[in-house]
């Protein structure tokens, strides 16, 4: 039973990978970038939630009404006004430019939090659970999680195959001079996307907070899972990237219950032989 | 390339170095070389697309279907499953979609098999009859002749030899197209 | 008929290397008309230009932009503590040993992060520090989670504690020196040819028969070898060794990476001149703790923009002017006009 219990544990873990990873896999395909500032924003996005939170009095998931918006403005602006002007061509500057963010992000943080380490509180639903049968109880609070998961991805697959917007995403992605020929303005089809991606943050961000202690500095370990959802799942494959943050919270949940200080190396090298049998996931999008 | 001197005016505008999509609503369009249709788009997005400069004039979605059937049974194809000439028939489309008033015709032929190039150039009248300006860049001259009032040839960035289509001879256009 | 001529050197060059042999002369000599405070500093800088060059080499040259050489760091500082450790070995030996093993541990870690492109690579060998971390904190017998010292009688056979640091220094110096000089080589060698196509056209350079992929590997080991030998000498300066420490990503990669884009990323002297600025910046921006992190990473955001090659980019840009000639120069050449 024990083991059951770390594999429906692990699957659950996996929702909030899939959270981490979606916003990463959005603007990769859509833009090519890959923002190591990923994680951090995530950690940022749980400080916004907290000083909302201690200004209003609202409920964690109630302060995502704020949160959403306000990160999504942020990763607007960060596109619009910083970002565009690394894309396209050589990769490595957006990596620097986006690895110098998450430095300063991080010592931001620090600076006007502090290292001591936080936690949403969301009342009741953090401890309350659903008795499934013996030695089996689910949390409302990692089902919650990963039903969230699983909408954001189906609405992130709604919006890019049925949208407006998600038609314009695609061209962008598929031939970015033609689409500009159509009339669209690449460098506000990206602020959209960065937009989108850092409004997925922000829903992380919280459930991250309400979940787990955090501090200024567990945002590269946050964009690493991401990372590994995502390519365990297969690049440019939203499905697979909620296959992949499952694999991976079920690997860490497994190698905890074999000795504690295995979780995170578990879930690694999970990553590593999905990377060394299938190098492109297990879900590549065909095309 | 950005060019050393010189100026393109349209209706008084000065569209070097314009936005593309600013030359788009002032009215051109094009079909580029290759077609370029987005690849993980449909045909009826593409189409849509194509009209996401909105002018006003005669070309709808269901005016492009009136004029190219085929695309109509196949609009939720993935555009770049369809065989070259619908392809290009979709890239036609897209492009009328704007109801421009000029439009670009880059490289018609190219890569087509020679009925489906045939077919192609018997429903560009069809098109070009709502008095649309098109300036048509192509290698297969006799063709380009037939639908065309006004030609030009251009040799090594400079024109060669230029008037009404049915003013010169197979044999002087070819001297000129060849520098012979 | 023109006359043309081609070749490496300069006369700016030739001046800049006769002052450099002197730099040289005097740093080899500087336990002798320096305090042991300086002395240390000048260890640190060292330690710094050598890692710089090494990622200058992986990222600038053959492209491939690691955010994960704090695995090879932390390889070298374990691996010298488990020499003393378990083999008793004198802790200056240990450093070769470590430049071997990281070389050879390099071919694995390659077979899994090659299969990434790009940015994906980065993220990959920054999965492979993180195993290599937590697989460190594994091993109790040398320390787990919380680390240990190293044994006093080890630092002993080293010799006094002012003889120690000279000798820690001339090491530092010699590793800095020859992490230079070989990149320096293989700059000029064949390699460095095929380095240099690859890097301006690679489906070209790959259709010319330049066997890139192996190219990549060799710089991968070459530059994974000389990481783990300076890591195994920074563990010997610190004494003491603890996974956090080891494989930390700021001290070893962050400022590395900040290093090498502020003084020029793929030119020999980026490296020498970024190391000169993040010792003068840490000196006198310390004090601000946080904030001195924050302008080390706008810093480099701003070069990115400004001029992504660096500020010895700039230098050149204005002057025409190298210190290493690793590529050749034509002169006398008119551009053909008719």
């Amino acid at each position: 039973m024990e083991w059951v219990n770390a594999i429906v544990q692990g699957i659950l873990t996996g929702g909030l990978y899939a959270l981490f990873a979606a916003g990463l896999s959005l603007i990769f395909g859509v833009m090519r970038l890959v923002n190591i500032a990923h994680g951090d924003l995530i950690v940022g996005a749980a400080y916004v939630a907290l000083a909302v939170i201690s200004a209003t009095g609202l409920n964690p998931l109630a302060s995502l009404v704020i949160v959403v918006p306000v990160m999504a403005a942020i990763g607007y602006g960060l596109q619009f006004g910083l970002l565009n002007r690394v894309i396209g061509g050589n990769i490595l500057p957006p990596l620097i430019v986006t690895f110098g963010l998450s430095v300063i992000l991080q010592n931001l943080l620090l600076q006007v939090f502090s290292a001591d380490s936080r936690k949403l509180n969301a009342g009741p639903i953090e401890t309350d659970s659903l008795k499934i049968m013996p030695g089996l109880d689910v949390g409302y609070m990692p089902l919650l999680t990963f039903v969230a998961a699983v909408l954001i991805i189906a609405s992130l697959q709604f919006l890019f195959y049925k949208t407006s917007m998600g038609r314009a995403f695609r061209a962008t992605s598929d031939d970015g001079e033609i689409a500009q020929i159509m009339g669209l303005d690449n460098r506000r089809v990206f602020a959209w996307a960065m937009a989108l991606s850092l409004a997925v943050v922000a829903v992380a961000g919280v459930f991250l907070a309400i979940r787990a202690n955090f501090d200024p500095f567990m945002g590269p370990s946050r964009l690493i899972f991401g990372f590994e959802a995502v390519i365990i799942g297969g690049l440019g494959n939203l499905w697979g990237t909620l296959a992949g943050g499952v694999i991976l919270g079920v690997a860490q949940g497994l190698g905890a219950q074999i000795d504690p200080g295995w979780q995170l190396l578990a879930g690694h090298v999970a990553f590593l032989i999905i990377l060394a049998f299938r190098p492109r996931g297990l879900f590549p999008r065909i095309d | 390339m950005p060019p050393k001197n010189g100026d393109i005016r349209f209706k008084g505008h000065s569209i070097l170095g314009a936005r593309p999509s600013r030359v788009t609503e002032l009215g051109i369009a094009m079909v580029p070389e290759g077609r370029r249709l987005f690849r993980s788009l449909t045909v009826e997005e593409n189409l849509v697309l194509g009209g996401y400069v909105k002018r006003p004039g005669p070309w709808t979605l269901a005016k492009v279907y009136e004029v190219f059937p085929v695309l109509k049974e196949r609009r939720h194809q993935p555009a770049t499953s369809l065989s070259g000439g619908q392809q290009q028939m979709v890239a036609i489309g897209r492009a009328l979609m704007s109801n421009p008033e000029v439009l670009l015709l880059d490289e018609l032929s190219l890569g087509l098999a020679p009925v489906v190039i045939k077919d192609i150039y018997a429903l560009l009248p069809k098109i070009l009859g709502e008095g649309l300006a098109t300036i048509l860049v192509e290698q297969d001259v006799t063709r380009a002749l037939s639908v065309s009032d006004h030609f030009a040839c251009m040799l090594e960035g400079k024109f060669s030899l230029k008037g009404r289509s049915d003013a010169f001879s197979h044999e002087e256009i070819s001297a000129a197209y060849f520098g012979t | 008929m023109q006359s043309a001529t081609i070749s490496r050197s300069t006369r700016a060059s030739r001046i800049a290397a006769g002052l450099a042999v002197i730099l040289v002369v005097a740093l080899a000599a500087a336990p002798w008309w320096t305090s042991s405070a300086n002395l240390r500093l000048f260890t640190e800088f060292m330690i710094y230009l050598a890692l710089a060059s090494s990622w200058n080499l992986l990222a600038g040259y053959a492209g491939l932009i690691s955010v994960g050489q704090h695995a090879y760091v932390g390889f070298g500082g374990y691996l010298m503590f488990s020499c003393v450790l378990f083999l008793g070995l004198n802790p200056l030996y240990a450093i070769p040993i470590a430049g071997v093993l990281g070389g050879l541990i390099a071919i694995p870690v390659a077979f899994f992060v090659f299969r990434l492109k790009g940015p994906y690579f980065a993220i990959g060998t920054w999965v492979v520090a993180e195993v290599f971390r937590l697989s460190a904190a594994q091993m109790s017998s040398v320390g787990g989670g919380s680390g240990l010292s190293i044994p006093v009688s080890a630092m002993r056979a080293l010799g006094s504690k002012s003889e120690r640091e000279i000798l820690i220094y001339l090491t530092a110096f010699a590793l800095c020196i020859g992490a230079v000089v070989v990149i320096y080589l293989v700059l000029r060698s064949r390699i460095g040819l095929a380095l240099t196509a690859i890097r301006d056209n690679e489906i070209a350079s790959l259709s010319l028969g330049v066997p890139i992929g192996r190219i990549k590997l060799a710089v991968y080991v070459v530059a994974a070898a000389g990481t783990a030998m300076i890591g195994a000498l920074i563990f010997i300066t610190k004494l003491r060794i603890s996974p956090d420490a080891a494989f930390s990503v700021n001290d070893w990669t962050v400022f590395v990476i900040f290093i090498v884009v502020i003084g020029g990323i793929g030119t020999m002297e980026g490296p020498i001149i970024g190391t000169l600025l993040y010792f003068v910046l840490r000196e006198s921006l310390a004090d601000l703790g946080a904030f001195y992190l924050m302008i080390l990473g706008a810093l480099a955001i701003v070069i990115m923009l400004a001029t992504p090659n660096g500020l010895w980019g700039l230098v050149v840009k204005r002057f025409d002017f190298s210190l290493f000639p690793v590529g050749y120069r034509v002169r006398g050449l008119t551009p053909k006009s008719d």
